[in-house]
């Protein structure tokens, strides 16, 4: 079953760049890598699944919702559906370790007793239970990756999208960092990693999706 | 509901989370509330200084000869008039005995009748004190039966008039001009505190969070900013008020109702001032 399908999008910016043609699809359960040099339209493909940009033609569709017909008020229930971790982070830096991974309950309205102990079980999961009370500023990098893999997974979402996600990281980290996108990958979460770390890419014997001026190949 | 609650609790928490953001946006609040409670509070003051000046505005209706019950019917006849307030009957023996009393004895020593005219004293209800409505009610006075004259001071009504109308007009104008700085300058800073926010907001929005889930909280957040920016201006200008008196007595004092007008217009101030602010934030 089929959990993003991209059917002939193709997403033109006013400078000339964006992405000539993208048809592709992934499944469930899948891991699958996105690579091409900077600039070569990774983002813009992540941007077009969870809807903040719509494709210039084509349709991309992720669970049940299609960017042709996607109303305004359906892309936080889309999102919801999707766990994203991005090579910066992006912690909410005035909130600690354990409600930056409970706000992602918060949002699908879970109880607090739920989300206690679902976000307990999530952050022991990925190690960083010690640091719960801890804020974002005060976490080495690979901490702050962890708990973002936590937000994005705590909520068992269909895809976890990660964007460049050891692009900040030093390579021990980074691979830390893998082998838990792997475990999460092995749990049933389909993971759709963006990265120009081929090296990454070649230790893996997972599928490849390769962005080639603005064409995407298998 | 939950997300109501959502709000208040994160509301709440918001403003430990902003700490010196949070005091510079309730202190700016502040002091634009004290600039402009201390303009409405001076405006109170002189609108009250005008209305008790009109409230001792009298006409002087003087009587012809007659027994003291035709006087008592002509005072009656006064009283019911429109726009009469009170009347107080000066009898010939009295109005003799108040210019005694202004003039001395010797004033009078060649006189051997009392010339004086028994009046009466017509109090008029402060709204009736202009050149239109006093004239009319000159004329109904002066056609009661039993009535001379009716004397009044002209100068004193156009003075109170042309002083109402420049105070009106002045503190309408001002007033609003100094409404809308305040409105602008709490406006902008909850802006600038939800501008620095962008990162959050973004990142919110990311994961899902619909936006009364981001929106809520912030609203809240700022309105209670501005309850407490308005609480702090009030207790400011009770003091102000009270060190005030001394130099200006026609300041009026700050009441419990004052200073909750006060805080429910702070309070507006931070819903509408975040309101515009969050407005073109959240994109869906």
């Amino acid at each position: 079953m089929k959990i993003i399908r991209f059917n002939n999008v193709r997403q033109s910016y006013p400078n000339g760049e964006g992405i000539q043609l993208a048809d592709f699809s992934v499944g469930r359960g899948e891991f699958v890598f996105l690579v091409g040099p900077s600039g070569a339209g990774k983002s813009t493909i992540l941007k077009l699944i969870i809807m903040s940009e719509r494709p210039s033609s084509g349709t991309v569709e992720v669970g049940e919702y299609i960017s042709s017909s996607i109303r305004p008020g359906q892309v936080p229930l889309l999102r919801r559906q999707i766990g994203m971790v991005f090579q910066d982070f992006r912690l909410l830096q005035d909130r600690n370790v354990y409600e930056n991974v409970a706000f992602s309950l918060r949002v699908i309205g879970k109880s607090g007793a739920y989300i206690k102990k679902r976000v307990l079980r999530v952050l022991a999961d990925v190690g960083i239970s010690h640091k719960r009370y801890q804020m974002p500023q005060n976490l080495s990098g690979g901490e702050q990756q962890r708990v973002a893999i936590a937000r994005a997974i705590v909520n068992e979402p269909l895809v976890v999208l990660a964007d460049e996600p050891t692009g900040n990281l030093d390579p021990e980290t980074a691979k830390d960092i893998m082998e838990l996108l792997v475990k999460i990958n092995i749990g049933g979460t389909a993971v759709l990693m963006a990265t120009h770390n081929y090296h990454l890419v070649e230790q893996t014997g997972f599928r490849v999706l390769k962005i080639d001026a603005g064409v995407i190949r298998e | 509901m939950r997300l109501f609650i959502y709000s208040i609790v994160d509301g709440l928490s918001g403003l430990k989370r902003s700490g010196i953001s949070s005091l510079l946006t309730i202190l700016t609040i502040c002091c634009s509330l004290v600039l402009l409670g201390a303009f409405y509070i001076i405006r109170q003051g002189l609108r009250e200084n005008l209305q008790e000046t009109r409230s001792r505005f009298v006409l002087e209706a003087f009587l012809l000869d007659a027994e003291p019950e035709d006087h008592r019917k002509t005072g009656e006849k006064i009283l019911h008039l429109a726009g009469v307030d009170s009347i107080e009957y000066v009898s010939k023996d009295d109005a003799l005995a108040r210019v005694r009393e202004t003039f001395g004895d010797d004033y009078l020593a060649l006189i051997e009748d009392n010339p004086l005219p028994a009046s009466f004293h017509v109090v008029l209800q402060p709204s009736y004190v202009n050149r239109d409505s006093v004239a009319r009610i000159v004329a109904a006075i002066a056609g009661v039966p039993g009535v001379e004259d009716v004397v009044y001071r002209a100068t004193l009504i156009d003075l109170l008039n042309r002083y109402d109308r420049l105070v009106g007009a002045g503190f309408i104008i001002f007033g609003i001009a100094l409404s809308i700085l305040g409105f602008v300058l709490i406006s902008n800073n909850i802006r600038l505190t939800i501008e620095a926010k962008r990162d959050i907001i973004e990142t919110m929005e990311l994961v899902g969070a619909s936006r009364g889930l981001i929106v809520g909280p912030l609203l809240i957040q700022a309105m209670i900013e501005g309850g407490l920016g308005a609480l702090f201006a009030g207790i400011v200008l009770s003091v102000l008020v009270q060190v005030g008196t001394i130099f200006i007595p026609v300041l009026s004092p700050v009441t419990a109702t004052s200073i909750g007008v006060l805080v429910l217009v702070g309070v507006l101030f931070g819903f509408l001032g975040s309101f515009n602010a969050l407005g073109w934030r959240i994109r869906y």
